[in-house]
């Protein structure tokens, strides 16, 4: 099968690719391996998109604003209407979309419906990729298909080591800690308001210092859902310190394993011990634990810790970064660095294209940027806006048309007002 | 449990402010005691954290319930919280 943009991977980044590359007319084809779209929000259940507004004014009553054009705000808007978002929810100085993973999904599945040239493939791993020739793999069945520009949206970098493009990653001592993320059912509203978790906060420590629970526990974070009744419990877990290896099936089975039998242990003391959870029960296990960094590809341009402190503004700017750098090495929760003049810093095209292969864009966490960089760049919001980037700029040029920071914010302007 | 004498008011909230600092939070510049600390990043989360660090440096032992949202919201008032549940133990 011939097409003329091939993007790896339907998470996020990669959904907002595939879609803008078919709207700006390329025969697309989107592969997932997973049985939905949606990423890290289907298979790991993140169930809110943070980095789709600006930061807030120092002035409490300042309502959120859209820090996105284009296929972020469409997205967000949509889903808010279909009743699968609520918010956004103010978390100390940022602001948050609650959403239900099974609603962001669903939207997915109409939005591929709804696009002309848009073809998907789910179930499907990369095999193997050269040139303009990708080796596709489901259930053991080979496909060959061809594409003149790719996108790599798969997190992990997976379709750049493939074709032998540069990668870096952070020492795994450093690494972004992985989350493991649950729902909770039969929790009523009043056991998860702000007094009800800090009671819960207080209980939790007590358990943990008196050796009822493991002290992984301390890693974990309740909050409501989108859904009536029903909560999310994130659990950050430590990997093995040093030894965390997100790319490595071994630790990866590992942590699948632990963060199971961790969110028993919680949910039989949750069950046991706190009032307002005696009737709740685990409703979904994720597809797969969260991992938040692995892999980045070495682009034309590498986004830096400082750039997004200053709120840097580049020539060649195709999206922005509204998100503070959120640094989770370990699992003991966030540390936090916003920029010292609150402002969103640029996303150069450059940092979307890979530094010795024309051929190839990359989008969502594996984009060209340092570590404490990808602390930002990495969350849902900046992933629709940079697979936008990345998709019009991989369709234009695939097309043979102009595909320079310019052509893409007028493509991604017409196609905004057309929609 | 006392680890070792409560400092004096002032010291303590000196203390308080760069246990946070530099074990808890990534605070902003400027950070003092009576900074927000959910403003600086606190959480459900890092609340326990805070709970077992304090108990563990200054020998008080937090009663369920001594805690609210309100009275932990500066380092100030975190420190006037130690103190009375040390002077109560």
């Amino acid at each position: 099968m011939e097409f003329d943009v091939l993007v790896a991977g339907g998470g996020s980044a990669g959904l907002a690719a595939a879609v803008a590359a078919a709207r700006v007319g390329a025969r697309t084809l989107l592969v997932e391996r997973h049985g939905a779209l949606g990423g890290m929000v289907s298979a790991a259940l993140v169930h809110s998109i943070c980095g789709l507004y600006r930061l807030p004014a120092k002035c409490e009553s300042t309502p959120p604003a859209l820090a996105h054009a284009g296929f972020a705000a469409e997205f967000s808007i949509r889903l808010l209407a279909a009743g699968g978002a609520s918010g956004p929810v103010r978390m100390g100085r940022v602001d948050v979309l609650l959403q239900r993973p099974t609603a962001f999904a669903q939207l997915a599945d109409q939005i591929v419906r709804e696009t002309p040239r848009l073809n998907v493939r789910l179930h499907t791993e990369l095999l193997a990729a050269e040139g303009e020739s990708v080796t596709l793999l489901c259930r053991g069945q080979r496909e060959s298909v061809r594409a003149a520009a790719f996108v790599d949206a798969t997190g992990d970098a997976a379709l750049a080591v493939l074709r032998g493009a540069p990668c870096e990653q952070a020492d795994r001592a450093r690494l972004q800690r992985p989350a493991f993320i649950f729902a909770l059912a039969g929790v009523p509203a009043a056991a998860l308001d702000d007094t009800a978790r800090l009671q819960l906060a207080q209980l939790l420590a007590r358990a943990v210092q008196a050796g009822a629970l493991p002290a992984d526990a301390l890693g974990a974070h309740l909050r409501a859902c989108a859904q009536e009744g029903e909560a999310f419990v994130t659990l950050d877990l430590d990997g093995g310190g040093a030894a965390y290896d997100p790319l490595d099936p071994h630790c990866l089975t590992q942590l699948e394993t632990a963060g199971r039998a961790l969110a028993g242990q919680l949910t039989d003391f949750l069950r046991r011990q706190v009032e307002g959870f005696a009737h709740s029960y685990v409703a979904a296990w994720p597809a797969r634990v969260g991992v938040r960094e692995s892999r980045r590809v070495m682009g034309r341009y590498r986004v830096e810790a400082a750039d997004l402190e200053r709120g840097a503004a580049f020539a060649d700017a195709v999206a922005v970064s509204a998100w503070p750098m959120e640094l989770r090495e370990t699992a003991r929760g966030p540390r936090w660095r916003f920029p010292t003049n609150g402002q969103p810093c640029d996303i150069p095209l450059r940092a979307l294209q890979a530094r010795d292969d024309a051929a190839l864009f990359m989008a969502g966490r594996c984009l060209s940027c340092s570590h404490e960089a990808q602390a930002a760049l990495r969350v849902i919001g900046t992933c629709l806006a940079t697979g936008e980037a990345a998709g019009l700029a991989a369709g234009l040029q695939a097309l043979g048309k102009p595909c320079d920071a310019n052509a893409v914010n007028t493509a991604r302007a017409q196609l905004s007002s057309r929609g | 449990m006392a680890a070792r004498p409560l400092p004096a008011p002032a010291l303590l909230e000196a203390e308080l402010v760069v246990l946070v600092r530099e074990r808890l939070l990534e605070t902003p510049p400027g950070f003092h005691a009576e900074s927000n600390l959910y403003l600086a990043g606190l959480d459900s989360m890092s609340i326990m954290q805070l709970i077992i660090l304090v108990e563990e440096e200054y020998g008080v032992s937090l009663p369920d319930g001594a805690l609210t949202k309100d009275n932990i919201s500066t380092v100030r008032q975190l420190a006037q919280v130690i103190r009375a549940h040390a002077a109560s133990a």
